[in-house]
C-alpha cells in the first residue's frame, strides 16, 4: 500500500470512528498493513476499534505495541482491562503491578484492584474493603452504590443504610440517587422480597449501536468525497462567520481550540474514562449519567485532621478537572442537570429558544424573547404544555412547574437546565453532493469549474502583458532580459557540479581508494569537474559539462540531467554516466568512468534485487510484476541519455561567456529519446547482473533519517490549497503562453506518462521560464521520486539555482523530501523549477497529504494526451 | 418544604393588576400543596423608584392586606417585596421582603441590606440593618433581595442559623448568568438551600428573562424557569445541616483574619 492510500485508509478509520462506525472502521483496518502505522495516535484509533467491535485479542496487540513505544499508565489501563476482558487474569495481575509501579493515584489503583479481585472472585469481605478505602480517596457516586450493594449483599444492613443516605446527601439528584433511596425504602420497610439491581454504575453505558455500522467496506472514494463536501461546508461557514461580528467570530473560536486539545490528547498519563465492562462511552454520556465525583470528602481521622482544608481544596480541583474532562465536549454541566433520562426529542424548539432566550448574555436576545413572550402568552401556553419531559417518577415529586393555569399563564412547563442543555443538541448532517471522482480525480474535477475561467484568464494575462509592454518603460521583457543577463553572468567560470559529488566527498576522505569500490570513481570525477572549471574559466563561451558521480547514497540511475544548451556536444565520444545520467557530456571516455560504468552495473543489479523484494512484501503477484516492468523500464531510463530539443538546437540567447544551447548527435530511440549506444552496450540485462557481485557489497549505506508518521495523519486541504488546474486540458501552446505569462515564478505538475511526452514537455517548460528570466541555467535534472528521497537535496542544492528539477513517480515523494525541496525552492525562488510527474490520482493524494506542497504548484498539466508535435 | 417560585411579570407601578395576576399564581401553588409561594422584589410594581407612586405605608399597606387575605383565603404561605415609605424621621423608604404565613400572619420582614447604587436605589431607598433569620415550618429561613445577592458575606452570617436562603429581584436579563451563577454560588458555599425568584418580561425599559431557580445544599439545582411567566414548584429536603456536618467547611471559616481587612 502507498504511503498515501496508507494516509487516506487511516484517515477514514478516524472519521469512521467518529461517527461510531466500528465495525466498518474494522472492515477499514483489515485493509492495512498493520506494520506500516506507526503513528501512536492511530494505533490508539485502531486499538478502539479492535475493542469496540470485540476483537480483544487484537486490541490487546495493538495496545501492547502502543506500550513498547509509549509507557503510560493509561495504555496500562487499557491493558488490565483488556486481560479481564480476556479471562487472562494473571496477564491482568502483572499488568496491575505494573502499573502500580507507575505510581498512579490511589484511586486508579483501588478501582483496578477491585476489578481484578471481582474478576477472579474474591470474597464479598475483600472486595467491601478496597470500596471502602476507595470512599476515603474518593467519594465516587457509582462506586459508593456498589459498595451499598455489597453492603446489603453481605447483609450489612445498617452500613448499606448509611451508605445510601450518604449518596443521597452528598449527591442529591440522579439515578443512582433514586436507587439509593428506594434501597433505603427497602431496608425500612423490612421487605422480604431481596432487592436486586442488576444495574452496574460502575461501568459506563453502552453506546448504542450505529444502525448504520454495518461492518461493510466503506468506499474510500466516498470517504474523499465525503470529506471535500464537508471541507465546502466548513469554508461557507467560516466565510459566513467571518462577515459576522467580530465577538461572534471571538465566541466561534473557543470551540476550535477545544478540538485541537482534543486532537493533541494523545496518551497523556490520563485515563478518566473508566471503560471497564462495556468499553469506551463517550464523555457527556458520561456527564448525562451523573458521574460525580467528589475528591477527598471521606478523609478521615488522621488524614483529615492533617489535610485540614486541604480536603475541600482537593474537592475542587478533582471536581474541576472532573467537569472539564467530562463536559468538554458540550459543556454539559451535570450539576445543573437534575433529571436524567429526559428524552431529548420531547424537547421542542421553541423550549430550546425560550431556554436559549434565558440564558443568553445577548441583551438584544433577550429584549427579543422577551417581547415574544410578553406578547403571546398563549402561544406560549401550548408550547409549554408539550414541555412535559419524562423522568423518573421519583424526581417528578421534587421537581414539578405549574402555570397559574389561566389567560397569560402557562401550565405544566417543567423545565429542567438538563433537559435544556441536551436537548440543546441539534444532529447537523451535511449534505452530501456527490460528483465525479472518475479520472484523474479532483484535479479533474475542477477542470471544468476552470475551463471556463481559463480564456477569459488568458485574456486577461495577455492584455495585461500588453499594457505593460506599451506603458512600461522598463516593462516585464527588458527585465527579464536583464535578469537573464545578470545570471549567465554570474554563472561565468562556475562548474557544474554533479548533484551527488558533494556529498560523497567527506565520506571518501580517508578511506582507502578503492576500498568503497566508489572512492576511485569518485576522485576521478572530481578531476573531471575541476578539469571543466578550468575549461569554463579559460573559455567562456566553451559549454560546461556536466557529470554525475556515482553517490553512496543514491541509487544508480537516479539522476538523468537533462542540459539542452551545450554547444559543444560529443555525443559520440560519451562515456558510460555513473550514477544519474549525464544526457550530454563531453569529453574523451576515460579509465575510470568505465570503472564507475562497471560498478553502477552491480549497484543496479543490487537495487532491483532489493526493490524487487520488498516489493514482494507489499504488493500482490499481479503487482509484483508490474514493479518489476516498472524496474526494467527504470532501466531503460537510466540508458536514455540525451533528449534532442529540435527547438532548443540554435541557442536561443548568445552572450559571451554564456553557455549556449547545446546539440548532440544521439541515435533516437523509438521513443523519440535519444539514446546512446554506448551506455546501452555498457548496461546489462539487470535479471543477469543479480547473478553478478555487487559493487554495493559490504557498504552500508548511511541511515536515512526517517520522519516519524504523525504527518500522516490526514491533513486538510481546500480546494484553495489545489494546484490550479489552469492548464488542465488545454493544448499545450496555450499552457506554455501561460507560462510565459506569468508574473510569478511557478512550478508544474505533470500529470501522465511516457518519458518521452514528460522530457519533452519539461524542456518545453524550462524554455519558456528561462525566455521569460525565470531560470538562468535551464537544465534539467531527472531523478525518481525514491532516489531523491535517499539523497540529502539540501547539500546539492547550488548545482539546481538556475535549472530544473524534473521529479517522476513524485506521489512516492516522502515528507523529508519535500521538505526539502521546499526550503530549496524558496531560497531559489525566481530561478529554480521543479516540475512533479506522476498519475493524476496519486498526485491528488500528494496533494491532499501534503497540502503545502500543493499550494507552490500552480500548474497541473496533463500531459496524457499530448503528441509529439505538441512538445516537439 | 414545599415552595413555588411565583416568576411574575407584573404590570409596572400597577400593584392592583399585579396583585391580580399573583393571585392566579398563588391559586396554582395552593392546588400544588405548596406551603409557600414566594414573588420577587417589589413584586406588585416593579422596580422603582418612583416612591410616591408605589410606597406604602408599613403600618397600612393595601398590599399586605390583600395579601395576608390571599394567605389565608388559599392557606398557603406568600412572600413577596414591596416598597415602604419613609418612617416618620426618615427620608428614604425602604425595599422591603415580608413573609406572611398560611394564616395570614407577618413571620418576617426584611429590609434590603444593600441598595443598587448603580441604579441610583440608594437615593431613594435607606439600607437595611441587619440580617433576617427567622423559624419558618421546621426551617430557619433568611431573607434577601437582588443586589444582596453579591455580597457573600451576609448569606455566611445567615447560614449560621439559616438553611433556606429566600432570594428576590427584579434581576435584569443582561446579567442573567451573574444571577444563576451566583445563586449557586450562595448555595455551595453556604451548603444552605437557595430559592431565587425573579420578575420576567420588559417593565420601564429593562428586560427580565426571569430564570427563577431552587438550588439545594450541595449546588444541585432543583429547577427553573426561564423566560416566562409561571409557577415553579421545588421540595426542599431538609439535608444541609447533616452536610454541614458532613462536610463541615464552615468551621474552616478564618472569620478573625478576614476582619482584619474589613477594618
Amino acid at each position: 500500500m502507498r504511503q498515501y492510500e496508507l494516509a487516506i485508509r487511516i484517515a477514514q478509520v478516524h472519521h469512521l470512528v467518529d461517527e461510531r462506525k466500528y465495525k466498518k472502521a474494522l472492515a477499514v483496518i483489515q485493509t492495512i498493513d498493520m506494520r506500516q502505522v506507526r503513528a501512536l495516535s492511530d494505533l490508539k484509533v485502531f486499538a478502539e476499534v479492535y475493542t469496540k467491535t470485540e476483537q480483544y485479542d487484537a486490541a490487546k496487540a495493538t495496545y501492547l505495541r502502543i506500550y513498547r513505544r509509549s509507557h503510560t499508565k493509561r495504555v496500562l489501563y487499557r491493558l488490565i482491562y483488556l486481560s479481564i476482558r480476556t479471562n487472562a487474569l494473571n496477564d491482568a495481575e502483572a499488568y496491575y503491578q505494573e502499573f502500580v509501579r507507575m505510581n498512579p493515584n490511589a484511586r486508579d489503583a483501588l478501582i483496578l484492584r477491585y476489578r481484578i479481585d471481582k474478576a477472579s472472585g474474591a470474597s464479598m469481605d475483600k472486595l467491601i474493603e478496597i470500596l471502602q478505602e476507595l470512599k476515603q480517596e474518593e467519594y465516587i457516586e457509582e462506586w459508593a452504590y456498589e459498595l451499598a450493594k455489597l453492603y446489603h449483599r453481605s447483609g450489612r444492613t445498617e452500613e448499606c443504610k448509611e451508605e445510601c443516605e450518604d449518596i443521597i446527601l452528598w449527591f442529591g439528584t440522579g439515578e443512582i440517587v433514586e436507587r439509593a433511596r428506594i434501597l433505603i425504602d427497602h431496608l425500612e420497610e423490612d421487605d422480604a422480597a431481596p432487592y436486586y439491581d442488576d444495574k452496574d454504575f460502575t461501568v459506563p453505558k453502552k453506546e448504542e449501536p450505529n444502525p448504520e455500522d454495518t461492518g461493510s467496506l466503506p468506499d474510500l472514494k466516498e470517504f474523499i468525497r465525503e470529506k471535500k463536501v464537508h471541507r465546502k461546508e466548513e469554508q461557507r461557514e467560516e466565510r459566513h462567520a467571518e462577515g459576522g461580528n467580530g465577538e461572534e467570530r471571538l465566541l466561534g473560536g473557543e470551540p476550535q481550540s477545544k478540538k485541537e486539545a482534543l486532537r493533541d490528547d494523545d496518551f497523556v498519563d490520563d485515563y478518566v474514562d473508566d471503560d471497564f465492562g462495556q468499553g469506551d462511552m463517550d464523555l457527556p454520556q458520561k456527564a448525562k449519567d451523573g458521574i460525580h465525583k467528589l475528591s477527598g470528602l471521606f478523609k478521615l481521622g488522621k488524614k483529615e485532621e492533617g489535610e485540614g482544608g486541604g480536603a475541600p481544596g482537593k474537592e475542587q480541583l478533582s471536581t474541576a478537572e472532573m467537569v472539564e474532562r467530562l463536559v468538554r465536549t458540550d459543556k454539559l454541566d451535570r450539576v445543573e442537570q437534575p433529571r436524567r433520562g429526559g428524552d431529548l426529542s420531547q424537547i421542542d424548539q421553541s423550549q430550546r429558544r425560550e431556554r436559549q432566550a434565558g440564558k443568553d448574555a445577548s441583551q438584544k436576545v433577550e429584549r427579543q424573547e422577551g417581547k415574544s413572550i410578553s406578547r403571546n402568552g398563549e402561544e406560549s401556553a401550548v408550547m409549554a404544555d408539550s414541555r412535559q419531559v419524562d423522568g423518573m417518577e421519583s424526581m417528578e415529586k421534587l421537581v414539578t412547574v405549574k402555570s397559574a393555569g389561566t389567560a397569560g399563564m402557562l401550565r405544566n412547563g417543567e423545565v429542567s437546565r438538563k433537559s435544556g442543555a441536551s436537548g440543546g443538541e441539534e444532529e447537523v448532517r451535511i449534505g452530501f453532493v456527490p460528483h465525479s471522482q472518475s479520472g484523474m480525480g479532483i484535479t479533474q474535477d475542477l477542470a471544468k469549474e476552470i475551463a471556463a475561467i481559463y480564456e477569459m484568464e488568458h485574456k486577461e494575462q495577455l492584455k495585461e502583458k500588453a499594457v505593460t509592454v506599451i506603458h512600461d518603460t522598463s516593462n516585464f521583457a527588458s527585465n527579464v532580459v536583464d535578469r537573464m543577463t545578470q545570471a549567465v553572468q554570474k554563472n561565468i567560470g562556475k562548474g557544474y557540479i554533479p548533484l551527488d559529488i558533494e556529498e560523497i566527498q567527506p565520506q571518501d576522505e580517508g578511506v582507502p581508494k578503492g576500498e568503497q569500490g566508489f572512492s576511485v570513481g569518485a576522485d576521478s570525477v572530481e578531476a573531471q569537474v575541476a578539469e571543466h572549471r578550468e575549461i569554463e574559466s579559460e573559455e567562456a563561451s566553451e559549454t560546461v559539462r556536466e557529470e554525475m558521480a556515482f553517490e553512496e547514497n543514491i541509487e544508480p540511475g537516479g539522476v538523468e540531467l537533462i542540459q539542452d544548451d551545450m554547444a559543444e556536444f560529443e555525443g559520440e565520444k560519451t562515456r558510460p554516466q555513473e550514477m544519474g545520467e549525464l544526457i550530454q557530456e563531453g569529453g574523451e571516455e576515460e579509465p575510470e568512468a568505465v570503472i564507475q560504468e562497471e560498478m553502477r552495473e552491480h549497484a543496479i543489479a543490487k537495487m532491483l534485487e532489493e526493490e524487487v523484494a520488498e516489493t514482494q512484501k507489499d504488493f500482490s503477484q499481479g503487482q509484483i510484476a508490474e514493479t518489476a516492468r516498472q524496474d526494467s523500464e527504470t532501466l531503460k531510463s537510466l540508458m536514455e541519455e540525451e533528449i534532442r530539443d529540435p527547438e532548443l538546437e540554435e541557442p536561443p540567447i548568445s552572450h559571451e561567456g554564456e553557455e549556449g544551447m547545446l546539440e548532440e548527435e544521439a541515435s533516437v530511440s523509438r521513443e523519440g529519446v535519444i539514446v546512446r549506444d554506448r551506455a546501452r552496450e555498457s548496461f546489462p540485462d539487470p535479471r543477469a547482473a543479480q547473478d553478478q557481485p555487487s559493487g554495493l557489497e559490504g557498504y552500508q549505506a548511511p541511515d536515512i533519517p526517517v520522519v516519524e508518521t504523525e504527518y500522516m495523519e490526514m491533513p486538510e486541504i481546500t480546494y484553495e490549497d489545489l494546484p490550479t488546474t489552469r492548464a488542465l486540458q488545454q493544448s499545450f501552446g496555450n499552457v506554455l503562453k501561460l507560462i510565459a505569462g506569468e508574473l510569478d515564478p511557478s512550478h508544474f505538475v505533470l500529470m501522465g506518462d511516457g518519458s518521452e511526452r514528460i522530457v519533452g514537455v519539461s524542456k518545453q517548460i524550462v524554455r519558456v521560464m528561462k525566455e521569460t528570466g525565470y531560470l538562468s541555467q535551464g537544465r534539467i535534472a531527472k531523478i525518481h521520486a525514491k532516489q531523491i528521497n535517499k539523497m540529502d537535496l539540501i547539500s546539492f542544492r547550488s548545482q539546481l539555482k538556475g535549472n530544473c528539477l524534473l521529479v517522476e513517480g513524485a506521489s512516492d515523494l516522502l515528507f523529508p523530501t519535500i521538505t526539502r525541496l521546499f526550503s530549496i525552492m524558496e531560497e531559489y525562488y525566481g530561478d529554480f523549477v521543479v516540475i512533479l510527474v506522476d498519475e493524476g490520482t496519486t498526485l491528488d493524494q500528494l496533494f491532499r497529504f501534503v497540502p503545502a506542497l500543493a499550494k507552490k504548484f500552480k500548474y497541473i498539466i496533463d500531459i496524457s494526451g499530448y503528441a509529439p508535435e505538441d512538445y516537439c | 418544604m414545599r415552595v413555588a417560585l411565583g416568576q411574575l411579570d407584573m404590570v409596572w407601578e400597577n400593584q392592583a393588576a399585579s396583585l391580580k395576576k399573583a393571585e392566579e399564581m398563588v391559586a396554582e401553588a395552593a392546588r400544588e400543596k405548596c406551603d409557600l409561594i414566594v414573588f420577587p422584589e417589589m413584586a406588585f410594581t416593579g422596580f422603582s423608584i418612583n416612591l410616591d407612586k408605589v410606597g406604602e405605608d408599613k403600618s397600612c399597606s393595601a398590599t399586605k392586606a390583600e395579601v395576608v387575605s390571599m394567605a389565608q383565603t388559599y392557606g398557603i404561605g406568600i412572600a413577596y417585596g414591596w416598597a415602604a415609605l419613609p418612617s416618620p424621621g426618615e427620608k428614604k423608604g425602604r425595599n422591603l421582603f415580608t413573609l406572611i404565613d398560611a394564616q395570614g400572619v407577618e413571620v418576617g420582614e426584611y429590609a434590603k441590606l444593600h441598595p443598587f447604587s448603580y441604579g441610583m436605589e440608594h437615593e431613594t431607598y435607606c439600607p437595611g440593618d441587619q440580617v433576617v433569620t427567622f423559624p419558618y415550618l421546621g426551617r430557619q429561613v433568611a431573607l434577601f433581595i437582588c443586589y444582596d445577592l453579591r455580597f457573600p458575606e451576609i448569606f455566611h452570617i445567615a447560614a449560621r442559623k439559616a438553611d433556606v436562603m429566600m432570594v428576590i429581584a427584579n434581576w435584569p436579563a443582561m446579567r442573567s448568568a451573574h444571577w444563576q451563577t451566583l445563586l449557586r454560588a450562595r448555595a455551595i458555599e453556604t451548603q444552605s438551600y437557595v430559592v431565587g425568584v425573579n420578575c420576567v418580561g420588559e417593565r420601564d425599559g429593562d428586560f427580565y428573562s426571569g430564570d427563577s431557580m431552587a438550588v439545594d445544599c450541595i449546588g444541585n439545582i432543583l429547577g427553573q424557569i426561564s423566560g416566562r411567566e409561571g409557577v415553579l414548584v421545588c421540595e426542599l429536603e431538609d439535608r444541609a445541616w447533616r452536610l454541614r456536618e458532613k462536610f463541615a467547611t464552615a468551621k474552616d471559616r478564618r472569620e478573625d483574619f478576614y476582619r482584619g481587612f474589613f477594618r
